[in-house]
């Protein structure tokens, strides 16, 4: 009994493990991720707890054993009880809560962004494009556990589709490179959530897939604009590097072209297969949002481009003249990532009629396929084709309105703080959600604790203190008196006690 | 005879501390690290001898009442565990108490010996009124350690100790004082030995039964501490040196722990169970008081006091889950397992985050936590340190803080309900809020005062900080070392000599 559940601990601690390479400079951002991410843990525990108690303590709480329970059609009766549907939706979205955490999610997303702002392109890819995707992966791994949950799974949807479309437009407003990059981090993981939840996990996973090479170029090629800048980070004070950056702006346009969906790049594969899995399984209303995300995404990544490649210099002198190209080893990852972004998309790519790639997809079919097959779907057989350029509509429209906004080299520079105006409104609705809901009620709580119910307490045991020194100095008057009475006392005491023992005992 | 020595070791190495160094701090500091590391070697073979224990003898009869005392030493997993700890933590707590007791180190050995000598009285007693003698024998050390070593508040943060737990003691003296002249009453011959008094319990009258349990739950919790019968703790752990405050976070408030597990719920599960939801609230109210007080607090250890308050509370809470009126309390296999691995856990992490603020305090000649700063720079391996240890305290996944916060929210779920483990399970996130705050204002941010000097720690200190933290993450990943030994069918069963009684002459009670 004692070791039961280690399986469990294995489970989570896979989710929980890892989480300290944050304190670089800002430790304060190290401290946001860390909490933020123990409030998701602390769900992800409840979750498990519950789905324990739903599968019962003798089955060990390791995927396959997991996905075992839950394909079992013996427990089909009981898994459509009411009780024990309820416990189910309950468990799943705690779980949900767990990946929230993890994944930079609605509600608990606020520590990505932060937690880029410190440290190195380097570390910033490390959690952008590998650590958050655990949570779509946990979702992946538990599909067949969270198939049976089908109310969760809407939730899922309908947060990650919010998550993409308001991290996209504070992506919009974000001035400093590096958080325009972990904004569109969220907003993509946000995609992956919406497939996830539409019950596309193997889209998801996809996703995922796609998007580590073109969200890594970019974030290296980020690193190295901001080291030829000396620095820079504020793309308001950036413009013109493509011609000083040629390998650099060639990578970084590889992943522009990915992310954004034009026609073959990598995202543009990953992310028609989410939006039409979307249309399937989750209906116009989410598949409207998605595209209207995509649009978004094409403009906020073309005014990075603008900004940073395009548009006239906007440097100082001083930082003009020390542009250089990053030395071959900073080369040589984003050549690779570069012509991945390109090609990787390919893992998994159709038109209809001319070719059909399944490599990617037929590889998860072991992992997620029953969980998927069990979902219904809207039962239409939507053209791939029409859908394809749909997307690329979006995309294109997107740099459209990216150009038309930039028209002429404007460019609002209103201020010398990254922060300012709209980014940071944007930015901090989630921090203020927290502050007025969370962090302000323990901070009153704690506060009556420590000023009001300690000096009361220990008021209290004053006036124990002081009662009993009263009732000593009280005892002392009678003890002052003189010894003969004393005496006497003895002795009427020790008569009482032989008396009261004599009747006692025999 | 191993376990007389577990118990003769630490006394005849505090009078050979005392009696034979000389005035000379180093080379007493020397002498009482050997001894140390001798009185562990003691305490080790325990740890693999499993279930042992001495004869059990008569010690002595009261006159008049006839009620027989008696004397033995039994050791098992959960006993064991906790003697190994004290014998681990004594070493280093010397090693680190140079730079904080500066020339006094003589009388600090010794008083920590002494200390010791008692916890491991208290942890091999058979007998309610021998274990009560250690118990209340770990007192005197304690206060010494308190009033002769600390800060300028020391003397008030003494008594204040001292009056706590005399208060607290008292009531169970009271009750020992009742079960020994129960033979008065009925003619019965009464020992004190924890298997005689088992029965003896069985029979009192419910309400006798009920006082006593009260007392003795006083005795413990005042001990542990719970809400609202901390206040003694964090003036004791931070006017007192710090590393006293190691030693009784570490070890002492163990010893109530303790007796929770082998004495009153073996004695009255019947008490525990009618009144679990009491203690469970005590534990939660623990948990959370401590948890958002340590948010507050200025000083560091003040912080770190309010933090064991809070985590010794969760293992509180956990043991009592589950209690249902009118049956005897079994607490969950996991919760006992978990309370196990906490006091270990908790001893090591919390002992060595109290030492290293200690030698950090000495640095900045400040308490406040506003007046360290940049210590990640200033002194690069205390931060090392400081930040393992932190980690370990709330409970990072690969540290054995983590497998027993787990298995004590199983446990509480269990025995109580997901709500009430939800409760519980936020001080996941209260301890990393308070924890990690005191990491940010001693590493990192500016420092307080200018020059920025370098400090750097005694080399004996970290060479004895360190094993610490490799224990704490090989606990965490092979938990099983100490949930073996401390094998839940082991738990909760009464201290025991096993070996037939040596001698056993039944007196006639009374005249």
């Amino acid at each position: 009994m004692t070791f039961l559940g280690w399986e469990g601990v294995g489970l989570c601690s896979y989710l929980l493990i890892g989480f300290w390479h944050h304190d670089d400079e800002n430790n304060s951002a190290a401290k946001k991720a860390f909490l933020v991410n123990r409030v998701g843990d602390l769900g992800f525990l409840l979750g498990l707890f519950l789905l324990w108690q739903i599968v019962g303590a003798s089955t060990p709480l390791t995927y396959e054993a997991l996905a075992a329970w839950f394909r079992d059609p013996a427990h089909a009766a009981l898994l459509s009880s009411g009780s024990v549907a309820a416990l189910l939706t309950a468990s799943t979205l705690l779980l949900f809560l767990g990946c929230t955490g993890k994944s930079a999610q609605i509600p608990l997303l606020t520590w990505l962004p932060d937690a880029m702002a410190g440290p190195t392109p380097v570390s910033a890819l490390i959690h952008a494009a590998t650590m958050v995707t655990s949570g779509v992966f946990l979702l992946a791994r538990m599909s067949d556990v969270f198939a049976h949950a089908p109310a969760t799974l809407h939730v899922i949807a309908w947060i990650g589709a919010l998550t993409a479309a308001w991290a996209a437009i504070t992506g919009f407003f974000q001035n400093d490179i590096k958080k325009i990059l972990a904004y569109s981090t969220v907003s993509q993981l946000g995609y992956m959530f919406l497939a996830a939840g539409t019950g596309a996990f193997d889209a998801g996973l996809f996703h995922v897939f796609t998007h580590a090479f073109f969200k890594a170029v970019l974030f290296l090629g980020a690193g190295s604009v901001i080291h030829a800048l000396s620095g820079e980070q504020d793309v308001r004070r950036m413009g013109g590097l493509w011609k000083k950056l040629p390998i650099t702006f060639a990578a970084m346009f590889a992943g522009w072209y990915a992310i954004v969906g034009l026609p073959f790049g990598a995202g543009f594969w990953s992310k028609d297969l989410v939006l039409e899995k979307v249309l399937v399984h989750g209906g116009p209303a989410l598949y409207a949002i998605a595209l209207v995300t995509a649009v978004i995404t094409a403009v906020y990544m073309t005014r990075l481009m603008i900004l940073v490649f395009w548009s006239k210099s906007r440097m100082s002198h001083d930082v003009e003249r020390h542009v250089h190209e990053s030395p071959l080893t900073m080369q040589l990852p984003l050549w690779i990532l570069g012509l991945g972004s390109l090609s990787v998309g390919f893992a998994w790519a159709e038109i209809p009629g001319l070719f059909r790639i399944e490599w990617f997809g037929e590889h998860l079919k072991a992992a997620v396929g029953v969980a998927q097959a069990s979902l219904p779907a809207c039962g239409c057989e939507p053209n791939a084709l029409m859908l394809e350029a749909v997307g690329v509509g979006a995309a294109v429209l997107g740099i459209a309105i990216a150009f038309f906004l930039h028209r002429g080299g404007r460019f609002h520079e209103s201020s010398r703080d990254p922060l300012s105006g709209l980014a940071r409104g944007w930015t901090l609705l989630f921090d203020g959600i927290h502050k007025a809901l969370v962090l302000w009620p323990v901070a009153l709580v704690s506060w009556i604790l420590d000023a009001m119910v300690q000096p009361v307490l220990t008021g209290l045991v004053r006036v124990f203190g002081w009662t009993v020194e009263f009732a000593g100095s009280g005892v002392r008057l009678a003890q002052r008196s003189r010894l003969r009475a004393n005496l006497g006392l003895s002795v009427l005491g020790m008569v009482v006690l032989l008396i009261l023992l004599s009747k006692v005992i025999p | 005879m191993n376990l007389h020595l577990v118990l003769v070791a630490p006394l005849v190495a505090a009078f050979l501390t005392f009696f034979l160094s000389g005035r000379d701090p180093v080379s007493t500091l020397r002498t009482a690290v050997v001894l140390a590391l001798a009185v562990a070697a003691f305490a080790f073979p325990v740890l693999a001898a499993g279930t042992v224990s001495t004869p059990l003898h008569t010690w002595f009869q009261l006159p008049l009442t006839g009620t027989t005392i008696r004397w033995g030493l039994a050791s098992d997993g959960v006993s064991a565990w906790l003697l190994v700890l004290s014998s681990v933590l004594v070493p280093v707590v010397l090693l680190s108490a140079r730079p904080v007791v500066g020339d006094r180190m003589r009388e600090f050995a010794a008083c920590v010996f002494l200390l010791q000598a008692a916890v491991h009285g208290a942890l091999l007693s058979v007998d309610l009124v021998q274990f009560y003698g250690f118990f209340e024998a770990m007192l005197l050390p304690a206060t010494v350690l308190i009033g002769l070593f600390g800060g300028c508040e020391r003397r008030r943060a003494a008594a204040l100790f001292l009056l706590f737990s005399l208060v607290g003691t008292a009531p169970l003296f009271v009750g020992i004082w009742y079960l020994v002249t129960v033979p008065v009453l009925t003619q019965h011959h009464v020992a004190t030995d924890f298997a005689s008094l088992q029965t003896l319990v069985a029979s009192l009258p419910a309400p006798a039964r009920l006082w006593i349990f009260a007392a003795a739950s006083l005795a413990f919790l005042v001990k542990l501490p719970v809400v609202p019968l901390h206040l003694w703790q964090a003036d004791a752990y931070t006017e007192g040196p710090a590393p006293a405050s190691a030693l009784l976070t570490g070890v002492m408030a163990k010893v109530g722990l303790y007796g929770v597990i082998r004495i009153l719920i073996p004695l009255f599960p019947q008490e525990c169970a009618a009144n679990s939801s009491l203690f469970v609230g005590l534990g939660l109210a623990t948990v959370l008081a401590g948890a958002l007080i340590a948010l507050r607090q200025r000083e560091a250890r003040r912080v770190l006091a309010f933090s064991s308050l809070s985590h010794l509370g969760l293992g509180l809470a956990a043991l009592f889950a589950g209690g249902v009126a009118g049956t005897a309390l079994v607490p969950r296999p996991e919760a006992v397992s978990g309370v196990v691995l906490l006091m270990v856990a908790h001893g090591l992490s919390a002992a060595c985050l109290f030492l290293l603020v200690g030698v950090a305090e000495t640095w900045v000649r400040s308490r406040h936590v506003d007046d360290f700063g940049a210590l990640a720079t200033r002194a690069p391996l205390f931060a090392v340190l400081f930040a393992l240890a932190a980690l370990a305290s709330v409970g990072l996944p690969g540290t054995a803080g983590f497998v027993a916060e787990f298995l004590l929210l199983v446990g509480l779920w269990k025995g109580a309900g997901i709500v009430v483990a939800a409760i519980a399970g936020t001080t996941v996130i209260l301890s990393a809020g308070y924890t990690l705050r005191l990491v940010q204002k001693l590493l990192f941010g500016k420092a307080a005062q200018e020059p920025h000097e370098s400090f750097d720690l005694p080399a004996g200190m970290a060479w004895g900080v360190a094993p610490l933290l490799i224990a704490l993450v090989y606990f965490g990943f092979q938990p099983g070392a100490v949930l073996k030994a401390a094998r839940p069918d082991l738990l909760t069963r009464l201290p025991s000599a096993q070996a037939p009684l040596v001698e056993d002459a039944p007196h006639a009670p009374g005249r």
